[in-house]
């Protein structure tokens, strides 16, 4: 799923063929000359190398650590997953990366991540 | 040979009337063998010619601005000083270009722009050495100050290296260099030059390799030329603060509750705390509301006493860190004021890595020294009618020289602020470790609230001891300690219970970074201040107390993982410091270690030229942040949402301030900027209009600091308070 997100992402239309994916590397195929070309896939939030989850390996860390921290605050407040992201966006001990996060899955770029949480 | 001859007066007779008749430069040295002391600094030079010198007058003479001292005692000496490292290493290859692994040993004016004054220097000293019969390296007693002693007499003397003997000192005080050249070491300490020269061409191999892989990639993609640079060292301190930097940015703090009671006991109020954390709410609610009562009674009481040992003397890292901690002076800050204190004479050698205070350093005539300052006379009096001294040393040893104390000698001019405040912390603890230790007693109460029990202690001094010699550097709290007994009861005025969160890591600052990398064994005591100010000049760390990781540093951290783990490894840097360190002991030589050095490197510049495309590409969008990082003031006024930076005309060539949102047709804001010297944004705003602030620095000017806004109430009004 993400791989083909990656590929439509990035906007390869008609003359070029995707032919194989590899983590967020992706090869294309010229249909005119057949050259391949290896095309690295960007962070949905910065512009470093995305991982197969779709975060750079830094956002990915602070993602983790957003679902983990979320069983240590259910136990703690039994708090609702929206709310529990509106908290931890506004407290100022919250690292930047993990901010970003937050704001990536609020404004619903990555919403599913929160039905499917577990699968990163 | 008038050095030989025996009359000691007849001598300096003779020395010093060829001196007067003679005039100009180094004429009268080809009459007369000398002595030649070569020593590592200028002030280091005239104090050994001062204190060897028979009348302690010793003769300065300048040659085309070098100086050197001539002195007599036993014979004729010429003391010559260099300024620093003389020599360095250089590619023998002349294309810019990476890998490199054919170096030489050159003269800094070949290798560096802008060492032109070392030719000059090196001419006088060549000069110098023609005549010269006998040479002593006088330069300090460590790695550097032979190395820089081996090369000139290699390179500059003509292969005396063998031949020349070694002045061994910790102090530039009078008795101890005169001391010393009357028992001249036979011969250079070759182990540690050995081990020097091998730490140099490994660091050398290191830095040119990585940092030129790094700057041609850079350069590839981004077609401008930046420095970036890696060492042996600097990669795997800029990890550890990488990986601190990660844990704060990717941080996600959790609730917990804290539970305090405020209870009243014969009229003083203290502060007790629920005996555990708590981790939910439902539970700290249920306890906080058990706990609604107006009377507890204590369960228990503990007493205790500790002793607690004086500090143990400084080594440099210590001082360094508490140089931090007292004072807020940076590591690099500290090593500068000690080397010019004991380029005085005033204290011992600074670059040590001991903790060990031996007796030959003569207690009783440093305390006897210090006796005359009245800021010392009554704490050095008492240590002096002690029956014995003995230092509470410390665990860790230096085989060159001890830790660093006070030579006794008190300073004839005034110190500036920073020097004395650092002057008076080596003499405090030096007097504090041969102090009695301290003894505090630690009252321990338990309170009983309904059955929940919240503890809270106090603590008093019963025996000041070492305290008291190090004022006001130590700071210990004293509590009124009330009368407590086991059932007494107490009144609770208030239970409050407080909604708290886990805390990040804290940045690493100066000092925490510096105990870190002496933790890990990371460079040496002589180089880590040094490193990281080079982290610093790189760009690489935003922050001066506290240490973050810029973008660029995480990009090249990022590379250097991911291309060569193994640069960046604290680890592989520890096993070369050990194999440094069997070199110096004889158990390794330095062709192996510089073998190991190559056959690593030719693999990871392998890869990194493999890759060369996909590394200049991430660190080419770094520089790109870094350098518009540099150049953003603020957020801009007019639109919001657009940032102001610093840019330059292209018809007029004029700076100024934009909004980054011009360039899509969004916004108009402007500002103009001073034409000349250097500006650069503050990251604070106007207090008067809001306004983004930037500084203005001109050369041989106090800089200033401007608003942006060219309608600023405060500069409208003239008010400059505002700004």
């Amino acid at each position: 799923m993400f791989a083909q997100r990656f590929v439509s992402a990035l906007g390869f239309g008609l003359k070029t063929k995707k032919i194989k994916v590899n983590s967020t590397i992706v090869f294309i195929r010229s249909r005119r000359n057949g050259t391949e070309e290896r095309r690295t896939v960007k962070c949905k939030i910065c512009s470093r190398e995305a991982e197969a989850s779709g975060f750079c390996s830094l956002h990915l860390m602070a993602y983790r650590n957003i679902m983990e921290k979320y069983t240590v605050w259910q136990k703690a407040v039994k708090i609702e997953w929206g709310e529990y992201l509106v908290q931890i966006q506004k407290n100022s001990l919250t690292g930047e990366w993990a901010k970003e996060v937050v704001k990536n899955i609020i404004t619903g770029e990555h919403i599913d991540v929160g039905k499917n949480k577990k699968t990163l | 040979m008038v050095a030989k001859t025996p009359s000691a007066s007849s001598n300096t007779w003779n020395c010093n009337l060829l001196m007067d008749k003679i005039a100009g430069g180094c004429v009268w040295l080809e009459l007369v063998k000398y002595t030649l002391i070569i020593t590592e600094k200028p002030a280091a030079a005239n104090r050994i010619a001062t204190a060897l010198d028979e009348r302690s007058k010793p003769k300065k003479t300048s040659q085309n601005g070098v100086p050197y001292y001539e002195a007599y005692r036993g014979g004729c000496i010429v003391v010559v000083p260099a300024i620093g490292h003389l020599y360095t290493i250089t590619s023998k290859q002349k294309i810019r270009g990476y890998p490199v692994f054919d170096y030489h040993w050159v003269p800094r004016y070949q290798a560096e722009k802008g060492a032109e004054r070392i030719r000059v220097w090196l001419k006088v000293i060549s000069d110098l050495a023609k005549n010269a019969e006998t040479f002593v390296d006088g330069c300090d007693f460590d790695i550097e100050g032979s190395i820089i002693g081996y090369t000139i007499l290699k390179y500059a003397c003509g292969e005396k290296q063998d031949t020349a003997k070694r002045m061994k000192y910790s102090t530039l005080t009078e008795e101890e260099l005169q001391a010393t050249y009357d028992n001249l070491l036979p011969h250079l300490d070759f182990a540690l030059i050995e081990a020097g020269l091998t730490r140099h061409e490994v660091d050398w191999l290191y830095g040119i390799n990585l940092s030129r892989a790094l700057t041609e990639a850079a350069k590839s993609a981004s077609g401008q030329y930046t420095t970036l640079s890696t060492g042996r060292v600097q990669g795997p301190t800029l990890r550890f603060l990488e990986e601190r930097e990660k844990d704060i940015q990717t941080f996600v703090p959790a609730p917990y509750w804290s539970l305090t009671a405020k209870i009243s006991i014969d009229n003083e109020v203290y502060i007790a705390e629920y005996e555990k954390t708590l981790k939910t709410l439902a539970e700290a609610k249920m306890i906080q509301a058990t706990t609604k009562t107006k009377a507890g009674t204590i369960d228990s009481v503990g007493v205790y006493e500790s002793t607690i040992n004086p500090p143990v003397p400084f080594d440099l890292g210590s001082l360094q860190s508490e140089g931090y901690k007292l004072f807020r002076y940076t590591p690099m800050r500290t090593s500068a004021i000690l080397q010019r204190l004991y380029l005085d004479a005033l204290i011992s050698y600074p670059r040590t890595s001991s903790q060990k205070l031996p007796p030959s350093i003569g207690y009783k005539n440093i305390l006897k020294k210090l006796q005359k300052a009245p800021a010392y006379t009554k704490q050095a009096t008492e240590l002096l009618i002690k029956p014995s001294l003995k230092p509470n040393e410390g665990k860790k040893i230096d085989p060159a020289h001890p830790a660093i104390y006070p030579t006794g000698n008190l300073s004839q001019k005034p110190l500036d602020a920073a020097s004395k405040n650092v002057f008076d912390l080596v003499v405090k603890r030096f007097l504090a470790v041969f102090a009695e230790p301290a003894v505090r007693q630690s009252v321990n109460a338990v309170v009983n609230l309904n059955g929940n029990l919240f503890r809270f202690s106090l603590m008093r001094t019963l025996v000041e001891g070492w305290f008291r010699f190090y004022r006001p550097y130590v700071q210990v709290k004293d509590d009124v300690l009330p009368p407590l007994s086991e059932g007494q009861p107490v009144e609770v005025l208030r239970v409050t219970l407080k909604e708290q969160y886990t805390q990040p890591p804290p940045r690493y600052n100066p000092r925490s970074l510096l105990l870190e990398m002496e933790e890990k064994e990371i460079g040496t005591k002589a180089t880590r201040a040094a490193t990281i100010q080079t982290l610093h000049d790189r760009k690489y760390l935003n922050g001066t107390d506290h240490l973050a990781v810029s973008a660029l540093g995480f990009e090249v951290t990022g590379v250097l993982e991911r291309y060569c783990p193994t640069v960046v490894s604290p680890k592989m840097t520890r096993m070369l410091e050990e194999k440094m360190e069997a070199i110096q002991q004889g158990r390794e030589n330095k062709q192996s270690v510089l073998a190991d050095t190559v056959k690593t490197l030719k693999r990871v510049t392998s890869e990194l030229k493999d890759k060369e495309a996909i590394i200049g590409m991430q660190l080419s969008l770094a520089l790109r942040q870094s350098w518009l990082n540099a150049r953003t003031v603020g957020a801009c006024l007019k639109c919001g949402d657009g940032q102001l930076i610093i840019l330059r005309s292209k018809k007029s060539g004029k700076r100024f301030v934009g909004c980054t949102n011009f360039f899509d047709g969004k916004c108009s804001a402007s500002y103009p900027l001073p034409q000349r010297g250097t500006v650069k944004p503050l990251g604070s705003t106007c207090k008067s209009c809001g306004a983004p602030m930037v500084a203005t620095y001109l050369r041989g000017k106090t800089s200033w600091r401007l608003c942006l806004n060219p309608q600023c109430t405060s500069k409208i009004t003239g008010n400059k308070a505002g700004i």
